[in-house]
């Protein structure tokens, strides 16, 4: 198997990367399974747009401040 | 996070000469750096979701309710337990002046007023009746038999034998309670009221048991009786004068820190000055106690130094209650905190209790030390720490309930689930992030 050699930036972009899908699907996930009223509802266009936003702003403001950034 | 803001982190990273990489055992070792999309990453997602979603639902279902029942038994034990303030035994009485001393008066059946004579040389000996004891106490009219009764409402038959041991079994110049009597007349009001439907009784019907002559018990019961029937007259010309002088205050008991207050003479006093703290004051300065300082007249010229006095005296309360009202509250989560580990875990929660009683109260002592004063007499909080650092430290209470409060703190509108939701990103940010680490680039092929 060819091992795919990554320079020291593709690897920090890649692994940016990893860390936003994970958490944005592993909240996803959470949010299909937990029971009604335990979560928020995003049922909604404008409570989904809301949330979209408002997970990315905490994902980037928690990483920068992890990699003190 | 958008393309730009990665750029932004990866450009700075560079200029550092550092790289993230996985931590020991990190989640992120076991998936391909280039695919975000593959079936270890959703199996990865989906494990994380269903361990956040257990802990959610024990939070919700188990943890919150059981937190909720503990600070009710917290603040139920408080609100039990003995007032810490010492302005609490500070009492403004209204003195109850029977319907019956009126009514004997305008039916004309007491005696002129005058002064009180000493009982007289003879005595007479009357048993307390061992049964039937409330039959002495009716008066024989109904129309102030009704008067009698309202006063009786109070007495329970062990109260009337108390009376009659007192004042009835030994009529006569060797029983050291009767003159006393005189003297104490608004304390006592509900008293001469029934040893006068007593008297008038036993001197018309000598009891059984008696020993004394008839000649000498009928004059005896008839001396006393007369004597009690003067003590009325007394207390209602007292009454009436007292009014007359706007006499607030009959007296003020240093004992019980209690000002008794004629009901009539009070209402005025209300009304006008419309501060209870200054009859509070006049208990708490010993200097109040001649009684023409209790006239209406005197009280408001010395209105302002008794309302200082008793300033004074609530803030020295508050400063020295408070250490007390603190030491209260630690004392009782403890001795509730054993209640609760003993009785109260349900069922279901029990598998999360790792420690031992001993342990979780030695916990207790460590941990009460280091909260600050205002926060140890929050019911609330104390719970939600007992329940997440002490009693269930090893599930993840402490890190949602602190989160959802804080959240719920930011503001006002945000509903439980909002919290929830917020506390669940922050949860899974801290684990995902704690699965990576920063190291220079001369160090990445070690990882």
């Amino acid at each position: 198997m060819d091992t795919i050699i990554y320079n020291n930036n593709e690897v920090n972009r890649l692994r940016l990367k990893q860390i936003d899908v994970v958490a944005k699907r592993t909240m996803g996930m959470l949010l299909e399974q937990a029971d009604e009223g335990v979560l928020k509802s995003i049922s909604n266009k404008q409570s989904f747009e809301e949330y979209t936003s408002y997970l990315d702003k905490v994902i980037t403001t928690a990483v920068r401040t992890k990699l003190n950034v | 996070m958008n393309n730009n803001t990665i750029e932004l982190i990866v450009q700075t990273l560079e200029d550092r000469k550092q790289t993230i990489v996985p931590t020991n055992n990190s989640i992120f070792r076991s998936m391909d750096l280039a695919d975000q999309n593959d079936k270890c990453v959703n199996e990865l997602c989906g494990k994380l979701a269903n361990i956040i979603n257990a802990e959610l639902i024990l939070v919700k279902n188990k943890l919150i309710p059981f937190m909720q029942e503990i600070a009710n038994q917290f603040q139920t034990a408080i609100d039990e337990a003995p007032s810490v303030s010492e302005l609490t035994k500070y009492q403004i009485k209204t003195l109850s002046i029977p319907g019956l001393l009126d009514e004997l008066s305008a039916q004309g059946l007491l005696a002129p007023k005058r002064a009180p004579l000493p009982i007289g040389r003879n005595g007479v000996l009357i048993p307390t009746p061992t049964e039937g004891i409330r039959d002495y106490f009716k008066y024989e009219k109904a129309s102030i038999d009704l008067y009698v009764k309202q006063i009786l409402k109070n007495y329970t038959d062990e109260d009337l034998t108390n009376i009659w041991d007192k004042y009835l079994s030994n009529i006569g110049p060797t029983n050291n309670n009767i003159p006393g009597i005189a003297t104490r007349l608004s304390e006592l009001y509900d008293v001469i009221c029934l040893l006068y439907v007593a008297l008038d009784n036993l001197r018309k019907v000598k009891p059984e048991g008696v020993s004394a002559p008839d000649d000498i018990y009928f004059q005896v019961t008839n001396v006393f009786f007369n004597e009690i029937s003067n003590y009325i007259s007394i207390a209602l010309d007292n009454v009436s004068k007292f009014r007359s002088l706007d006499r607030v205050i009959d007296r003020i008991d240093d004992r019980t820190f209690t000002a008794y207050v004629d009901p009539v003479v009070y209402d005025k006093f209300i009304k006008e000055l419309q501060k209870p703290d200054i009859i509070l004051g006049m208990i708490a300065t010993p200097t109040a106690r001649e009684t023409a300082k209790y006239l209406l007249g005197s009280i408001k010229k010395d209105a302002e130094e008794y309302l200082d006095t008793w300033s004074s005296k609530v803030k020295q309360d508050q400063q020295s209650s408070l250490g007390r009202a603190i030491e209260k509250y630690k004392l009782i989560y403890k001795l509730k905190l054993e209640t609760i580990y003993n009785q109260y875990i349900p069922f279901d929660l029990k598998e999360h209790i790792t420690q031992d009683l001993p342990t979780i109260l030695n916990q207790y002592d460590e941990l009460i030390k280091t909260i600050p004063f205002n926060e140890i007499l929050d019911v609330n909080y104390i719970a939600r720490l007992i329940v997440a650092k002490l009693l269930f430290p090893d599930t993840n209470f402490d890190f949602f309930s602190s989160c959802m409060l804080s959240y719920s703190k930011l503001n006002d509108n945000i509903t439980p689930s909002d919290a929830a939701t917020f506390a669940s990103i922050d949860f899974i940010l801290k684990f995902i992030l704690s699965q990576v680490e920063l190291v220079g680039n001369d160090q990445v092929a070690n990882f």
